[in-house]
Parts: structure tokens; C-alpha cells; sequence
């Protein structure tokens, strides 16, 4: 399962529904401002708010809150504007219950009452009576948006010429009934929605599928309304992989990519130039990293590769700009580029039915021979280019570290599990320190059969009493080792003793 | 000063030429050994021609005690003149070591000489001369113990032009090379032999020019001691072991009732080892005042492989590599190629009741025989090899 999110434009609202739109957005605004005015004059548990956060956050807006708000015109919304301040105040009290230096949720309206900027409406639901939905023109393969903004006193008629005639429009909905043109006063507006290629092809799904049309949040933007949709869209069906992708940083701000096959073996190389993405702010990924995440989905999809990436969330890769030969762009792709590509890759993967990128620890992959393992910088011969001082093999080094990041998942599946044994006084000692294994056994004792309870003992006792680690990253690689034992029809097979 | 001259050369053809234009020439006299590299002009059998011609003119002079003035004046009124180019060419280079501990190194028109003396890169000290219109350099110096010298063709210099580096990798870059891998437990094979991968590697197997290298290291004399199997006659066991014991040098012993016969006249220990670095090696043993305890026939066998494959022209790097396991058939394989100069092999003829007719395969004349194999292969490579029998 994936999420994805399209933004359609409201085409050309005339005059009056214009009028509707920003009226609602501004209701809206101050509504939430209220909220927060009212919030800010509370005490919240932060252990009471802690765990279920959203949901008990939402439930402070009472019975009376939920009638002032009333004075906005917020009627269609509550539910939404209800959820809309829970999702906000709970990010706020969870980074303050960290010790974060976090200042309070930004107020809307300025000293004089003037609103100094509009919040985009949330709409919590996908619904033919309420929040939104949208309508589909089957004749002329258009669509509509049905956005429910108004309350009984400013409801709307329709006009004469339309009740009781038969409505073209149709809802996107399971049943796909049509919409009814009748003589009362509606709540809701609707609008046609302007598009591109890409955002049609989600709506065309979700004819089909209508069950993946989530929420929704109407903005304004220099003027113009759009709605931005989140898709809840179905995962694709899982595909085996049977060659691994290496993903490396590389200068002249680019990715550079690696296939090798089961054995390692390099089975094709491709640099990929991000410069455009570093010229644009990383919090808000470029058109361009777009591209390139997609290219890199297409290229894994076609040789059913297992991505791999460079976790340097908590370890170095060690390249510098000094050990490429490049022209003027010396640039390393930044960390946060690179970040930005890994968060975007994982969701497309998913949604593309391949498995979720694995990362690895980055630490010699610039410096390691992918051949003998000998990890050196004496490795590193004439600028950009690597000699292994161990067996002779040359690499280009910006290709080094993606085809050593492509090894090591194979290097990780193929290492057997390694137990030293010591010959001591009173027995034969079988430990691994990642395990936590440390058992003495005597010589008269079934040595195996011994070794594969106490594993089985420790697995068992590790998956009751996690916290029993001193610390994550301890608890992270016994974990990695158990998942290893566990994924192995005989594990007694895969062990080596040292 | 004692020591070992220990040579060896490896090349590459040109892509897609069945024949090296290089040649390598090792002479070993009574005085002194000999190495000649000549690059013969263009490709394929033209080159070889000239320069197997070059290098065994300037190797009979050499042996011959001639100087060089007379080698290159031959040499330039015999080889024969290329039609398309209208010349008559070949470059060379000789080293010659003597006995005595002096040097003497002639150049012309090939890379200049790698010298790495304890470690770090020196230069040689040259003079020049004019003979028959060539500029010849000349140097004379002495050796040491680890020096070594690589003497290399042109397509070294050049490796890796057109694929991987544009100005091919360089004098500066290959000497440092050179520094960065040598060890001192390297044999010359296995420094020829890297060097010759990394060129591979450099022009993507593609090799653009001919490409040879030769390695000569100044090696202290290590003699190795090899016990395998005790005396026909038990009753000789302790003289035996005592006598072995005396000799100068490493000691192995392989074979386990040779290693029990040997702890129990030393009055020492036989501590076995657990690990299993390889299934197919039994593990080793420690005696102390042993070098390397093994078993017997089943390491011999597999040292055997290893020493038979890493003497082939057909070796990889990884056969070299494979030499630093841990198992007993690659540690004395690794100490019979790399460390020692001279061996002697002490195989003892009584019959071990284990391999009595059950199996033919495993009976003394396949002893013997592994062990005369392995004699000829470490003499192939330079080595002094002699087995006696008990």
C-alpha cells in the first residue's frame, strides 16, 4: 500500500462561488485560529496527550467549543477543523515533550484582527453528503468537484432552469449514481477541475476505485483554487528480485547506480546528474529528483533489483571532493539530497511491488575492493581512480561505492553465522558476541544439539525482553542476526566455527 | 653477505596478438644472476623476433663475461631491419647481481628501473654513454637485504590509456604503486604477478601494448626443514627427530604419528588445533620448536595443488591470495613459495597401518610422489629442493 497525492485546479469558479470559496477559507482560518487561541489558554498532560494523542486532542473540542465555533460559519467543517487542530497540536506537544525548543502553533489573525494569511480547509472524508467528492461527465470525460461549504443559513437554490432536469454528472462513488438537481437549498458548490496527463490517470483509477479517494485540503495560490487529493493507492503485486542496486553519492552532484548480479558480478553502471536538485531547497524535492526517483524505479523494475542504499543517518561514506577527478563541479551530492531521493525511492518501490530499499552502513564502500575485501585508502591510486593494493583490480572510484553497496547485501546473505570456540580446562567455550551466545560445554556433551536450543533460547528471550540491551545499536544487530537464523530452513547449516 | 636472488616475470600479449613482443631472459652463473627485458619495435612476431633476439645476444655476453659495448654493437648490425619502417629496433634493460653483492644495471630506451631499498622508493645513480649512436645508462651499486627491483616494458607506463585513466597510469603513479604493496613475505612471483593484474585491470583487459614485468628480490637464505612420515626403522626415531632438530632453518612436520614421534622424543606437547578453515584440510597442531605442525597426506595433497597452480604462467592473483588462509595446506604452501630459498625434504619410509590396502591411493610411493612433485615445481621457480629418504 502507497499513498500518493494529486492536485487538480478549480477551473474558472465564476464570481459567486469565487465569493463562496474565499468566504469558507477565511471561516475556516478563523475557526482553527480560535482553536488555537483557546488551546493556548489550557494546561495539556503531556502524559495524558501522550500515546492516542490525535484522537484525545480531538475530543478537548467539547460540546462547547464545538458550538463557539459556530460563530465562524463552520458548520460544514467541524469534524475536519476538529481533526485539522489535533494533527497540529499533537506534533506541537510531542517536540516539547522531547525538551525540543518548539514555539507555539502560528496564529493567523494579526493584532487588529486581520487574517494574515488562509489555511488550507481539510477535508477529513471522502463522502457524497458531506466534506467532498467528485462528479465525472461520462459524455464529455470531464470532472467535478462537489466541496460542501455551506451551512443552513447560507445555503444556496439551484437555479430554475436546472431542477428537475436529468444531471449529466455522475459521482465517483461504487454505485456511481447520478447527481440529483432538486428545488432545495444545497450546501455545496461544485466546480469542473483543471489537469495534466499524470493527474488523469490517477482520477481515471479512481473511477474504478473509487475506495482510494482519501482527503483532501483546498488552497489558494496567487488567486487561483485547487484541491490536493490523497490516494490511498493498492500495493502492486510483490516482485522477486534476482540482482541487487547499488545507490551512492558521486560528485558533480549526481547518484551513481550499480547492478550486479547474485555473484557480484557488475552487470551495468549509470551516473545520474542531480544538479538541478541542489539548486532547489531540499525540504521541497525538485521536479527534477522526481524524474530521477522514477527513472531509478523504471531501471530496478526492469532488472528486478533489490535497491540498496547508504544509511548515513548514523554512519559516514567517506568521499570528499579531493578524490574525484572532476571538471569544476567538485560538489558532493549534499547529505539531505540524498535523503530526500531515499524517502521518495522507498514509497515509488513500494508502490512499483518491488521491496523496500535496504541500508547499509556506508563506512569503506569508496575504500574497499569489491573483489578481495581489502578495505585501505592506500587503495585509492591516481585521483578518481581505484587500484587495489591487494590483488590488482582497478575501478572508476564515483562506481566503487554503488557496486560495493550491491555486494553487500550478497555479502550479508552469503557470510555464514560465525561461533569462536576455545578449548578450556573444563570444556569446549562456543561464543558470539552479537548473539549474546556464551556457553561452556563439556566434552561428553552433544555440542549441536546444545548450540541450536541456546540459540533458540536466546531468540526467544530476546523477543519477550527486547529492552534487555544496553543499547539500540546492540539490539539493531541481533535483531539483523536473529532475522538471518529465522530465515533459514536449517540454520545449523549456515554456521562456521572459528 | 649471503643472500637469494629470487626472479620471476609475467607479461600480457597485445589484444588480440597471439605473440609478446617482449622478452625476458633469467640467466643464473656460477657468480652472479642475470635478467634482460627487450621491447621488441610493434606487435606480434616481428617484435618477438627481435626482441628474443636481443635479449639472447645481450644474455650470451653477459654469461660470457663481454662488455656491453660489444653486446649493442651486435646487436645493431644483427637484428633484422623492420621493411615497413626501415629500422632495426629493440629496446633492453639487464640486470646483473653478483654473488659478491654488486649491482650492475644497463638501460636503453625502456622505463626506467623500480628500486625499492627497505621499503621506500631509491634512484639509481646513472651514467651516460653513446655506443653505436644509443644513449646507454649504466649503474653500478650494491645490494641489500629486500631490495627489490622491477624492471617493466613500456606498456606498464602506459596501462589504462583508452580506458580506464587517459594518460595511462605513469612512472610516478606505478613506482608508488609499487611502494604501497611490497612486503617483505612477498615473493617476486607475487609481486610480478599484481603488478601484471593491476595493468590487466587498468586497460579492461584489453591490453594495448605488450606488457611486461619482471620482479628480482634480494632475499635473506631461508632454508625449511620438512619432515613427512618417521624413519623405516623406529628404533631411529629419537636420532632422527634429534638431528632434525639441529638442522639450520624453519621445520615442519606433517603427519600425525610423525608429530606424536616428535613430541614424545622432544618430551613436548601436541596441542591440535579446532579450526576447520577448510573442510577439506584437517586442522593443524603446535609443537613447540616446530614451525608448523600438519597432517599428513590430505595437507600434502592439497599444498601440492596449490604450489602446482600458482607456478603456472595460468596463475591468477587469487591463487596468490589464497596462499594467506589459514589452513595447513595453504600455510605450507605459502612457506615453501614465498619464504623459503632452499628446501629439504626428509620423508621417512616406514608404512602407516592407516593406509594399508583399503586404498592403494594412500600408500608410501604417493608420498614420495607428492613430495618429488613438489620438489620439481619449487626448482622450476629458482629454488634449491632436495628430498632425502629415512
Amino acid at each position: 500500500m502507497s499513498f500518493q497525492t494529486i492536485t487538480l485546479k478549480l477551473h474558472k469558479p465564476g464570481r459567486e462561488k469565487r465569493r463562496i470559496l474565499e468566504d469558507s477559507m477565511s471561516n475556516y482560518t478563523r475557526a482553527f485560529d480560535f482553536l488555537l487561541h483557546e488551546a493556548s489558554k489550557y494546561f495539556f498532560d503531556p502524559e495524558e496527550y501522550h500515546i492516542g494523542g490525535k484522537y484525545k486532542l480531538s475530543k478537548w473540542v467539547n460540546q462547547d467549543l464545538s458550538t463557539r465555533l459556530n460563530q465562524f460559519n463552520a458548520e460544514p467543517f467541524k469534524d475536519s477543523l476538529k481533526l485539522d487542530f489535533a494533527m497540529t497540536f499533537s506534533s506541537y506537544l510531542e517536540l516539547k515533550s522531547k525538551g525540543k525548543k518548539v514555539g507555539f502553533p502560528s496564529t493567523y489573525i494579526d493584532s487588529a484582527g486581520n487574517l494574515t494569511n488562509l489555511r488550507p480547509i481539510f477535508f477529513c472524508r471522502y463522502d457524497t453528503k458531506r466534506d467532498y467528492c467528485l462528479l465525472y461527465d461520462a459524455k464529455k470525460d470531464k470532472y467535478y468537484i462537489k466541496l460542501y461549504l455551506l451551512n443552513n443559513r447560507t445555503a444556496r437554490k439551484n437555479s430554475d432552469e436546472a431542477v428537475g432536469q436529468e444531471s449529466k454528472l455522475e459521482y465517483v462513488h461504487k454505485n456511481m449514481f447520478k447527481l440529483e438537481n432538486k428545488a432545495s437549498k444545497e450546501r455545496f458548490i461544485i466546480v469542473p477541475l483543471s489537469f495534466g496527463t499524470w493527474q488523469e490517470e490517477y482520477l481515471k483509477h479512481s473511477l474504478e476505485n473509487p475506495e482510494i479517494l482519501k482527503t483532501a485540503r483546498l488552497i489558494r495560490r496567487n488567486g487561483d483554487f485547487f484541491i490536493t487529493i490523497n490516494l490511498m493507492l493498492p500495493a502492486k503485486d510483490k516482485i522477486e528480485t534476482n540482482t541487487y542496486m547499488g545507490i551512492s553519492r558521486g560528485p558533480e552532484d549526481s547518484v551513481n547506480l550499480t547492478i550486479s548480479d547474485q555473484f557480484g558480478n557488475e552487470v551495468d553502471s549509470e551516473c545520474i546528474n542531480l544538479c538541478e536538485s541542489f539548486q532547489s531547497s531540499f525540504r521541497k524535492p525538485s521536479p527534477e529528483l522526481y524524474q530521477a526517483v522514477n527513472y531509478i524505479v523504471d531501471k530496478a523494475l526492469a532488472s528486478k533489483s533489490q535497491v540498496i542504499l547508504e544509511n548515513l543517518t548514523e554512519h559516514k561514506d567517506g568521499i570528499y571532493a579531493v578524490d574525484f577527478d572532476c571538471g569544476k563541479n567538485q560538489n558532493i551530492l549534499s547529505k539531505p539530497i540524498y535523503q530526500s531521493l531515499d524517502r521518495i525511492l522507498t514509497y515509488k518501490l513500494e508502490y512499483a511491488g518491488l521491496p523496500l530499499p535496504v541500508r547499509v552502513s556506508p563506512f569503506g564502500i569508496f575504500s574497499t575492493c569489491p573483489k578481495c575485501g581489502m578495505n585501505t585508502k592506500r587503495n585509492r591510486s591516481t585521483k578518481g581512480m581505484f587500484l587495489c593494493i591487494s590483488c590488482g583490480e582497478a575501478y572508476h572510484i564515483k562506481y566503487l561505492g554503488s557496486l560495493n553497496l550491491a555486494n553487500k547485501l550478497i555479502k550479508y546473505n552469503t557470510d555464514d553465522i560465525k561461533i569462536k570456540v576455545t578449548k578450556q580446562d573444563d570444556g569446549i567455550k562456543l561464543y558470539n558476541e552479537i548473539l549474546g551466545l556464551n556457553i561452556l560445554l563439556s566434552s561428553t556433551e552433544d555440542i549441536v544439539n546444545n548450540l541450536v536450543q541456546k540459540i533458540l533460547d536466546i531468540i526467544k528471550d530476546t523477543k519477550e525482553n527486547p529492552d534487555q540491551m544496553l543499547n539500540q545499536q546492540d539490539l539493531k544487530k541481533r535483531w539483523s542476526m536473529i532475522q538471518k537464523i529465522e530465515s533459514y530452513d536449517d540454520f545449523t547449516k549456515h554456521i562456521t566455527f572459528i | 653477505m649471503s643472500f637469494y636472488v629470487d626472479t620471476a616475470y609475467e607479461s600480457l600479449n597485445k589484444h588480440n596478438e597471439e605473440l609478446c613482443g617482449d622478452k625476458i631472459e633469467v640467466i643464473r652463473t656460477e657468480d652472479s644472476v642475470i635478467v634482460v627485458l627487450a621491447d621488441g619495435l610493434g606487435n606480434g612476431v616481428k617484435a618477438n623476433i627481435l626482441a628474443t633476439m636481443t635479449t639472447k645476444i645481450i644474455g650470451t655476453f653477459m654469461i660470457n663475461g663481454l662488455n656491453i659495448d660489444e653486446a649493442v654493437e651486435t646487436i645493431a648490425s644483427t637484428l633484422p631491419v623492420c621493411k615497413d619502417r626501415g629500422i632495426a629496433y629493440s629496446t633492453f634493460s639487464i640486470l646483473q647481481i653478483f654473488n659478491s653483492g654488486e649491482g650492475y644495471l644497463v638501460e636503453y630506451d625502456n622505463p626506467s628501473v623500480f628500486l625499492l631499498k627497505k621499503g621506500k622508493l631509491a634512484n639509481f645513480e646513472y651514467e651516460k654513454r653513446i655506443i653505436s649512436g644509443k644513449v646507454i645508462k649504466e649503474s653500478r651499486f650494491t645490494v641489500g637485504h629486500n631490495d627489490l627491483f622491477i624492471m617493466v616494458s613500456d606498456g606498464v607506463i602506459h596501462a589504462g590509456i583508452g580506458q580506464t585513466l587517459n594518460l595511462g597510469w605513469q612512472w610516478e603513479h606505478v613506482s608508488e604503486y609499487i611502494r604501497k604493496t611490497n612486503k617483505n613475505d612477498m615473493s617476486a612471483k607475487g609481486i610480478a604477478k599484481l603488478l601484471i593484474s593491476a595493468c590487466d585491470n587498468l586497460y579492461a583487459h584489453e591490453p594495448g601494448d605488450d606488457t611486461t614485468v619482471a620482479a628480482i628480490k634480494i632475499k635473506k637464505p631461508v632454508t625449511l626443514n620438512i619432515m613427512v612420515g618417521p624413519p623405516k626403522d623406529s628404533g631411529e626415531d629419537e636420532e632422527f627427530i634429534k638431528r632434525f632438530m639441529k638442522r639450520e632453518g624453519k621445520k615442519i612436520v606433517c603427519g600425525g604419528t610423525t608429530a606424536q614421534i616428535t613430541a614424545r622424543v622432544l618430551k613436548k606437547e601436541i596441542v591440535t588445533s579446532f579450526d576447520y578453515f577448510n573442510p577439506e584440510v584437517p586442522p593443524t597442531a603446535k609443537i613447540d620448536g616446530i614451525d608448523l605442525t600438519t597432517e599428513g597426506v590430505l595437507t600434502l595433497g592439497k599444498a601440492l595443488d596449490h604450489i602446482r597452480i600458482c607456478s603456472s604462467s595460468n596463475s591468477t592473483m587469487k591463487d596468490f591470495l589464497d596462499l594467506n588462509e589459514k589452513d595447513g595446506a595453504s600455510m605450507l604452501a605459502k612457506i615453501l613459495l614465498e619464504e623459503s630459498t632452499s628446501i629439504n625434504f626428509f620423508v621417512g619410509c616406514a608404512t602407516n597401518p592407516a593406509h594399508q590396502n583399503n586404498d592403494p591411493a594412500l600408500s608410501l610411493g604417493v608420498k614420495q610422489k607428492m613430495v618429488e612433485k613438489m620438489a620439481s615445481y619449487l626448482r622450476s621457480m629458482g629454488k634449491q629442493a632436495v628430498v632425502k629418504y629415512h
